[in-house]
C-alpha cells in the first residue's frame, strides 16, 4: 500500500515536471517564432516576414520565398488568384495571412509556412482595404473615390473567431480612411488629409471613437509599445501613448520643398 | 454595270476621305504620362546622403531604425534612438520602390519587377548582395492608363511610348487630338 503510495508520488512528480518542461518549451518555440531580430511594417505593407518566410503580394500573386539563407531568397510557392483582385496588403497574425484587395479580403492559413491554404474570401464591395488583426477580431478600412470605385467609406469590424467564415460585427462611417493599427486596446485609423483617429477597442467589437488628431496627411501607422510612427505625405511624426485619451506629440520630420 | 460598279467605288472613296479627313484640332483635358528610363531602371541600388523627406508612404520600423519609403524612389533610413530627435541617415536610392521588410539585418524590397536583397549589418556599409529577377512582373502593367478617380465617361490620354522607358504617373494637361481614352 505505501509502495503504491510512493509510485503514484513518483508518477505525479514526473508528469508535473514534464508539463512544466513542456510549457517552458513552449514558451521557448513561441520566442523564437516571433523573432525580435525582424521589423514590423505598416499596414500598408505588400511585403511581410514571418520565421523564415517572406511573403510578398502584388495585384494577382501571392508568393511564398524561403529566406532560411537570408541572402537566397527562394520562390516555394506562388498563388495567382483569377479574376485578377488587385491584392493591395498583407498582414501576419499567429499563423494566418490576412491580405487585402480591392473586392475582397483573403484568409490564408500558414501553419505550413511554405504552403499558405485558403480559409476564406470576405467579399465586399469594389475599395481600397488594408487590414490589421488582434485576437478573434480584423480591423478593415474601405476607402471612397479615388480609384477605389466606393461611394461611403467605412471601418469594418469582422469577427474571424472562426477564420472560415468571417462575419461583419459593425461597420463605422469615416472621411477618407488608409492604413490603420492595433496594439492591447488601442485603434489608430489614419484618415488621409483630415489627419488620424484614436479609437478605445476596451470591447474589441465596438471601438469608441476618443480623439481626431488633425494637421498631417494620415496614410500608415505603426503602434510600437507606447510609442505610434505616423507617415504620410507631409512628413513622419510620432507619438507617446499610454491610452486612448493620452496621446502626446514629440516629434515631426516634415517633407522637403 | 461595271461603270455603275466604279462610281460606287469613288463614292465610298470619297465618303471615307471626308470622314477621315480632320476638319480642325480638338483639344481636350487629358492625361500625359511621366516616363522612366530604363536606363534608370535597370541601375543597382545606390546609398546617398538624405536630402530629406520628399513624398513619405510607407513605414517600416526595425531595431531603432525607421525605414520610410519615398515616392517610388528609394528608402530613407531614419535613426530613431531618441524618437523625440529622429536622424534622417541615409538613403537608398531604388529604382520604382514600393516595399520592404528586413529580418537578420537583411533588408528585402522591390525594385520595378525585381526583388533586392540589401545588407544592412554595417549602416555606413549598404550594399545590394542579391537580386531575383522578374519577381513582381505585373509592375510592368502598372500606370499602363491614367486613374479613374471619379470622373465618368471617357478619360483621354497620350498614348503610351514604350521606346521612352516606363510610366510611372500621369500628368493632367491639355492634349490635342490625344489618340487613347478609356
Amino acid at each position: 500500500m505505501k509502495g503504491m503510495r510512493l509510485k503514484e508520488i513518483l508518477r505525479i512528480t514526473t508528469a508535473v515536471f514534464t508539463l512544466l518542461f513542456m510549457a517552458c518549451k513552449d514558451k521557448s518555440d513561441a520566442l523564437l517564432n516571433n523573432p525580435s531580430n525582424t521589423g514590423k511594417g505598416g499596414s500598408m505593407a505588400r511585403f511581410v516576414i514571418a520565421n523564415n518566410t517572406l511573403y510578398t503580394v502584388d495585384k494577382t500573386t501571392i508568393k511564398a520565398y524561403d529566406i532560411t539563407d537570408a541572402t537566397n531568397p527562394t520562390l516555394v510557392k506562388s498563388i495567382t488568384l483569377n479574376p485578377n483582385p488587385e491584392l493591395e496588403t498583407i498582414f501576419y497574425y499567429q499563423n494566418k495571412l490576412f491580405i487585402g484587395s480591392r473586392i475582397a479580403m483573403y484568409i490564408y492559413d500558414v501553419s505550413n509556412p511554405l504552403n499558405p491554404v485558403h480559409l476564406s474570401t470576405y467579399g465586399h464591395v469594389l475599395s481600397c482595404d488594408p487590414v490589421v488583426v488582434q485576437g478573434d477580431t480584423a480591423y478593415v478600412t474601405l476607402r471612397a473615390g479615388n480609384n477605389c470605385g466606393r461611394f461611403l467609406s467605412s471601418l469594418e469590424v469582422i469577427d474571424i473567431s472562426n477564420p472560415s467564415n468571417p462575419k461583419l460585427i459593425k461597420s463605422v462611417p469615416m472621411q477618407s480612411p488608409y492604413g490603420l493599427g492595433v496594439r492591447g486596446s488601442i485603434l489608430f485609423v489614419c484618415e488621409g488629409e483630415n489627419g488620424f483617429k484614436v479609437f478605445d477597442i476596451t470591447n474589441p467589437s465596438n471601438p469608441v471613437l476618443v480623439k481626431t488628431i488633425t494637421g498631417m496627411f494620415g496614410y500608415d501607422v505603426i503602434p510600437l509599445p507606447n510609442l505610434l510612427l505616423l507617415t504620410g505625405s507631409t512628413g513622419l511624426y510620432q507619438y507617446t501613448y499610454t491610452n486612448p485619451n493620452d496621446i502626446q506629440w514629440i516629434s515631426t520630420i516634415p517633407v522637403q520643398p | 454595270m461595271q461603270k455603275l460598279n466604279y462610281i460606287l467605288w469613288i463614292g465610298i472613296t470619297l465618303m471615307g476621305l471626308s470622314c477621315n479627313s480632320p476638319k480642325q484640332d480638338f483639344e481636350i483635358e487629358g492625361y500625359k504620362p511621366v516616363y522612366v528610363s530604363y536606363e534608370e531602371i535597370n541601375q543597382p541600388i545606390s546609398v546617398q546622403t538624405s536630402n530629406g523627406l520628399k513624398n513619405p508612404g510607407k513605414i517600416y520600423y526595425y531595431q531603432n531604425y525607421i525605414l520610410v519609403s519615398d515616392d517610388g524612389k528609394g528608402v530613407h533610413i531614419i535613426d530613431n534612438t531618441n524618437p523625440a530627435n529622429p536622424i534622417l541617415k541615409t538613403f537608398i536610392k531604388i529604382p520604382m520602390n514600393k516595399d520592404m521588410a528586413i529580418k537578420n539585418k537583411y533588408l528585402y524590397v522591390d525594385s520595378y519587377t525585381d526583388l533586392v536583397v540589401i545588407d544592412i549589418s554595417d549602416m555606413n556599409d549598404i550594399k545590394e548582395i542579391k537580386r531575383v529577377k522578374n519577381a513582381f512582373p505585373n509592375a510592368a502593367s502598372d500606370n499602363i492608363t491614367p486613374p479613374r478617380g471619379s470622373e465618368v465617361g471617357y478619360i483621354y490620354y497620350e498614348c503610351p511610348d514604350s521606346k521612352k522607358g516606363v510610366v510611372v504617373s500621369w500628368q493632367k494637361t491639355k492634349l490635342k487630338n490625344p489618340k487613347c481614352r478609356i
